[in-house]
């Protein structure tokens, strides 16, 4: 049965969420995960996105590929660390973007979420990041990725 | 730790801490003396169920009514000088019908202050004055809410707010901690500090163990830039968790507040990874973040705000896990008036309530019956942890 906004805001109000917090969010709850992207409180709106990756439904991914060009940065960082749970392709979509974001934290999230399922096009942007990246710590980090990810 | 409310009643002044309270015969100024039987369980007062069990925040004299405040509820009782008196019917009501400015005691007021035609409410750092008459919610004062420094106390002394406030006649006392001053002054304004004030409230000599106990330090230390909203979020969860401990036998010493956000090395920890966010087990992030305590005693916790947190099965609102010998927590900004409470009560020892959304420790925002609770239990690991100093 579909969820009330109420329903769901209490849901995802976890301090410290693990995947009950996720339990019973589907497809029927995409449209409302996607106001909660504009919710006021940047950590609900992130904790939407964690949500909305974990659905496997095309309006959640076009959801979440909208969510990775917030502007809210934490909304940002929560599509950049769910990349893992998305499908590769969603996965490479996202991550393209958020690796080439302004912001240090989106970048570094982005490095981590890199992983060997990903096109050759994203991998390629961490082997560039690992040479130019003006952080020392995310260069640093773009390159352990790089030599793990080939 | 200190009083958590204090009350003017003729020849009689109460003092409450947490679920006891004491009554004093005395006059405008000194000690007075202990009336027999005290301190007495909270239960004398016959309030209504649920109200004031674990304590109130907030008493107030107002000629031949009484008001009590816990959280966002107040009752009034129509009293002489001693004895519970009587609940006035329509209590307890909601605080928003003091009609207070925007934003002013909504959660829960400090301190309130009988002072003739005028009344003061204290809530964090600002206060209203209100002119008003015995009973109803009388009319706020233009000009307020107003900053507590406006009422000119001694360096360090209720700068982020107030436990208790008590009319005594020409005098005036002002609770903070395990500090008090009195203060020489009229109806209206600020009056003066009476000499060799703020003193330490062992000069009330109220019974062993009244409203003297143990107090935890925390300090803010911001990656955010601290902004006005930042400030006013940093105030929020300092008088909430204050507000709260206080009650449970608990003071909390507000430290200091540091701007981080001006370290570019630190950029990159605005989506702070915490892992899987258990204790005993920092990060990378966590080392490098926890490193920046500058000045901080060992004893005293840190909490770092950061813009957003990452680990375990998404984003956190907060997580107490902090490498070893350095105490504190990391928070994100929100609403949750009570994350911070939340996350020291972890670095104090306590755990994940799950079976009840009233209690602090409930792993969720959603709390009920607000202000949240503390068992008796939580509050004795509390107190019997390393980082409660005795005062």
């Amino acid at each position: 049965m579909t969820m009330s906004m109420d329903e769901l805001r209490t849901q995802l109000s976890s301090i410290e969420p693990d995947e009950s917090t996720y339990a019973g969010i589907g497809a029927e709850e995409v449209g409302l995960l996607r106001e909660l992207l504009d919710d006021d409180e940047a950590w609900l709106a992130a904790r939407a996105v964690h949500a909305l990756s974990r659905i496997d439904d095309p309006a959640a991914r076009e959801a979440l590929a909208e969510a990775a060009a917030q502007p809210r940065m934490e909304v940002r960082v929560a599509v950049a660390s769910s990349a893992p749970n998305m499908p590769a392709e969603t996965s490479d979509e996202v991550l393209s973007g958020l690796l080439a974001d302004d912001h240090d934290a989106v970048r570094k999230w982005a490095i981590n979420s890199v992983s060997e399922r990903n096109s050759a096009a994203v991998r390629n942007q961490v082997t560039a990041l690992a040479a130019d990246e003006p952080d020392d710590r995310l260069r640093s980090l773009a390159g352990e990725k790089a030599r793990d990810v080939g | 730790m200190g009083v958590g409310a204090a009350l003017f009643s003729g020849s009689k002044c109460y003092f409450f801490d947490g679920k006891r309270y004491v009554r004093v015969t005395r006059g405008d100024t000194g000690a007075g003396t202990l009336d027999a039987g005290y301190p007495a369980p909270i239960t004398r007062w016959r309030w209504p169920a649920g109200f004031g069990t674990r304590g109130i925040d907030a008493a107030l004299y107002s000629g031949t009514k009484t008001y009590f405040f816990e959280g966002n509820r107040y009752i009034r009782v129509t009293r002489g000088d001693t004895g519970a008196g009587t609940l006035d019917p329509g209590y307890p009501a909601s605080i928003s019908q003091w009609g207070w400015p925007a934003g002013f005691g909504a959660s829960g007021i400090d301190a309130a202050l009988y002072s003739g035609s005028k009344t003061y409410f204290f809530d964090g750092d600002r206060y209203i004055r209100v002119t008003r008459d015995d009973a109803g919610p009388g009319t706020v004062d233009p000009g307020y809410p107003a900053p507590i420094s406006n009422w000119g106390w001694p360096a360090g002394f209720g700068a982020h707010g107030i436990d208790a406030a008590l009319y005594s006649g020409s005098k005036a006392y002002f609770f903070d901690g395990h500090r008090y001053i009195r203060v020489t002054r009229g109806d209206t304004g600020p009056g003066t500090v009476d000499p060799g004030y703020p003193a330490d409230i062992s000069n009330w000599k109220w019974p062993s163990g009244f409203a003297r106990g143990e107090r935890v330090g925390v300090s803010f230390k911001s990656l955010l830039p601290v902004t006005t909203t930042i400030a006013r979020f940093i105030q929020r969860q300092y008088v909430e968790i204050r507000r709260l401990y206080v009650k449970s036998g608990l003071n909390v010493r507000f430290g200091s507040v540091e701007d981080l956000s001006g370290d570019p090395s630190l950029a990159s920890l605005l989506a702070l990874d915490v892992g899987p966010c258990t204790l005993g087990n920092p990060t990378a992030e966590h080392n490098l973040l926890f490193a920046h305590r500058n000045g901080v005693p060992a004893d005293e916790l840190v909490i770092y705000i950061v813009q957003t947190l990452v680990g375990g099965s998404g984003n956190l609102l907060g997580c107490a896990t902090h490498p070893k010998g350095k105490p504190g927590a990391a928070i994100v900004r929100s609403n949750a008036l009570w994350l911070t409470a939340h996350e020291v009560g972890h670095v104090l020892g306590l755990f994940h309530v799950t079976t009840s959304s009233d209690n602090l420790m409930f792993p969720n925002v959603g709390w009920t019956n607000l202000p949240p609770d503390l068992s008796d239990s939580e509050k004795a690991k509390m107190i019997a942890s390393n980082l409660s100093v005795p005062v």
